[in-house]
Formats: structure tokens, sequence, C-alpha cells
């Protein structure tokens, strides 16, 4: 299988000198899903924002075999597609058109293509008649789909979720579990929401105080009782009541 | 907590309103000019632009309360910098000058943004060739003005959820500067995280 991401022995400092990521190794494979769990400030969303050449340049972190250097920065941000956890920092153009437009102009596509995309994208999540909306006039729901499509229009390799349903009702969470479901692209999903991890995922990275704490197969992690435990989880309900 | 305060009447359906935004942003810029080259000795002329401006309020349709509470935002900076002209010789012709000339500029400008929507704004400014580095600016400040007013607000409920003794004045201002400060720094984080958003999305300068 081919590599998507490689990290090797990868540490990083925040300027405050809080150490977030202290030596991560760790691969993810093409048209994988794998998920990154912890407790609160663990290093999660340190490590994603890595992953798109956001926080600085880094030879120890490969994107399909291509280093994050200032050289291949536009190839990296091509495939990579970062979605933040807040959709107000995800979505800052006055309408959503122009929020999901935003990505492939910046890609260097005609107006057609460009209107094409939007259109593929707004109805990949359900938002087409949205179109002319501003951000702020949705709901969490829709602005979380939104947010994802402002992604998907660039149509990326390699999908990066922070957090993407928390503080989401119960259909919200569903509506965005199975959209993500059907994407058959590589996903890195940070989370709390360990029953999500189950569905959507292979396997499953475990970081406390940045440190990865074990790599594994999904349902074998997470029916660890005591490693979650150790680290501020919870074995899900679900693998609980076999 | 969602609000429309900067379009509030730019909905309404009158001549003004529908006439193209960019038609709107030259005439505004050719009468901006004009006020600015009138020598205000001309005083007739300043009776046409103040009379003109009236008519166009009427035929817009936006509540006079509106336009003058707006006005009275502007006013006392328009006469603090006016003041500093009362310093030279024969400054009084000059402060009037600066004030009744920046008094009926804020007018038309305000007219003009109280009758079209932001975005069209934009567009039009897009096709007047205004750089994009300035459109971006004016797109961010319109997005995140409704989430700064959320935020103020939220906070200021937080504040009176536990304010339960009544302060002195003097300890009010104090926490008031710490709740701007803790403002100023949420917002800076967050424009760092944004500019994280549109580089994530290919976005380079």
């Amino acid at each position: 299988m081919r590599k998507a991401v490689q990290i090797k022995n990868l540490s990083f400092t925040y300027p405050d000198g809080n150490r977030a990521l202290v030596n991560i190794s760790l691969d993810v494979g093409e048209g994988e899903s794998v998920g990154v769990i912890g407790p609160n400030g663990a290093g999660k969303s340190t490590l994603l924002l890595h992953l798109n050449g956001l926080l600085n340049e880094n030879s120890s972190i490969k994107i399909f075999d291509k280093p994050i250097a200032r050289e291949n920065i536009a190839f990296i941000r091509k495939k990579v597609a970062f979605v933040f956890q807040d959709p107000q920092d995800q979505l800052f153009m006055p309408t959503a058109y122009e929020d999901v437009a935003f990505g492939p102009l910046n890609l260097g596509l005609n107006q057609e293509e460009v209107d094409e995309r939007v259109n593929y994208a707004l109805s990949a999540v359900g938002l087409l008649d949205k179109k002319n909306h501003s951000s702020h006039h949705l709901s969490l729901g829709q602005q979380r789909r939104l947010s994802l499509a402002t992604v998907l229009a660039m149509s990326p390799e390699i999908l990066v979720l922070d957090e993407p349903n928390s503080n989401l009702d119960h259909s919200s969470r569903r509506h965005l579990i199975n959209l993500l479901k059907n994407f058959n692209i590589t996903k890195i999903i940070a989370t709390h929401d360990l029953e999500m991890v189950l569905e959507l995922c292979q396997r499953v990275f475990l970081l406390d105080a940045g440190i990865l704490v074990k790599a594994g197969d999904t349902r074998g992690i997470l029916s660890d009782k005591e490693l979650l435990q150790a680290h501020g989880l919870e074995v899900p309900l679900s693998l609980l009541a076999r | 907590m969602r609000h429309a305060f900067i379009d509030i009447h730019a909905g309404l359906n009158t001549p003004l309103h529908r006439l193209n935004p960019t038609a709107k942003m030259i005439f505004l810029i050719i009468f901006l000019l004009a006020i600015i080259f009138t020598p205000v000795t001309h005083k007739l002329w300043f009776l046409f632009y103040a009379l003109f401006s009236c008519m166009l309020i009427f035929l817009s349709k936006i509540p006079l309360s509106f336009i003058l509470q707006r006005l009275a935002n502007v006013i006392p900076f328009i006469i603090l910098v006016s003041l500093s002209a009362l310093f030279k010789k024969q400054g009084h012709i000059l402060f009037v000058a600066c004030t009744l000339k920046a008094t009926l500029a804020t007018l038309l400008v305000l007219l003009v943004s109280a009758t079209t929507r932001f975005t069209k704004i934009l567009e039009a400014l897009k096709r007047l060739k205004v750089p994009e580095l300035f459109i971006h600016l004016f797109s961010f400040m319109y997005r995140y003005s409704f989430l700064l007013e959320d935020q103020m607000l939220r906070t200021q409920r937080a504040y009176t959820c536990r304010s339960i003794n009544p302060q002195n004045n003097f300890a009010k201002v104090k926490i008031l500067s710490n709740i701007l400060g803790t403002i100023f720094i949420r917002t800076y984080e967050r424009a760092e995280r944004v500019y994280l958003a549109m580089c994530a999305r290919g976005y380079k300068r």
C-alpha cells in the first residue's frame, strides 16, 4: 500500500515553551481511515496542523513521499485538506458560495471549473440551496458540513479533520458520519467521539502529553479499559455491552 | 444570536436600492470629490448639496432616526478633528468648512451603505478595480463583525451573571478594560487561525 503520510521522530515545541509533540513516528496508508484520540491538550490538533505544513517546514513529515518543504507546499496543500475545529475559523468569506470557491480559485481554475466544483461540493454535503447564504446564518451542523464542502471542492486525497462533530445534535452528527463514510479517500480524524472512531476508522493513534502512547487496530485499543482510563478516555458503550 | 445590523435597511425596495451598486459607488465618488473641492464660501452650492442629500434620504425610505443616530456616532470625531483648525489664523472658516464637508460626506456614504447590501458593495469595489487585498480586508471586517458582537454580548452576560454586588465606577472601568483585553487576545488568536485556514486552502501572499 502506498503511504499517504509518513512521520518520523517529529517533535514540536510552541514558542511559549509548551512541548506539544515528543518524538512521534507514524504512518498512514493511502485510503486508510485513522483516528487520533487522547485527552484535551494531548497534542492532537498540533499533530494535524503539521500535516498541512501550517506550523513550520519539517523534513520529518512526508506526504506521498514528499517532505514538507517550501518547494512542495503547493503540492501538499492540494493533496491535504484540513478542516478546522471551529467553523468560524474555517468559513471566512461573506457567502457560502465564496467560501467554497476560495480554494478552487487559489488552485488557479477558471470560473467555469470553479462553479462546477462549488456545485459538486455543496450538493455532496446537501447545502446547494444555501449557496448565497452567509455562514453565520447557518446552524452549527450546516456550518460543519459547509466546512467540509470548502475542502471537498479542492478534490483532496487526504482529509484531515479536527473534531468534526463536537457540539452537534444527534441527527447532524449522524449526517456527518454518513457523509464521511461515503468519501473513499484517506481520512485522519482527531476526535473525542470514540463511537464515531469505531464506525469510521480502521486504526487508532492514542496521544497523551505529546507522546504517541499506542497505535493499533481500533477495536483492540478501544476495548482496552485500563489503557483508555489511564489516558482520560472511556471504553465506548457499544463495546462494553459485548 | 444573529444580527444584521449592517444590512438592516438594505432589503427595502426603492429606486435607490435598485440602482446598480457600481453606479452608486461612481456617483458617490463624484459627489464626494465635488463636496471636497467646492470652496466653503459658495454657500448656495452647499445648500444644494444638503437639499440633494435630504431628497435622497426621502427617496430611500430609510428612517430619519436611523440616519441621525449613525450620524451622531460620527460627528463627535469630525468635530474633534476640525477643532485643530481653530488654532490657525482665520481658523473658524476652516473649522466650519471641515465640519460641513465631512458631515455631508458621511451622510452620503451612510446613504450608499444603508441602501446596498455589503456583499454588493464589495462586488462593486471589485469591478472598480480596488486592490484585492483591500476587498479581502473589508469582507473579513464584515464577516467577523457579527462574531465580535456576539462575543461582546456573551462576555457581557457572563460578567453580569457573576457581578452580584454593585460596584463603583472605578472598579467597573477596570473590569471593562480586562474584558477588552481578553477579547483583543481572542480576536488576535482567531485572526491567526483564520490565516492558517486560508493557507490550508492554498492562499499565498
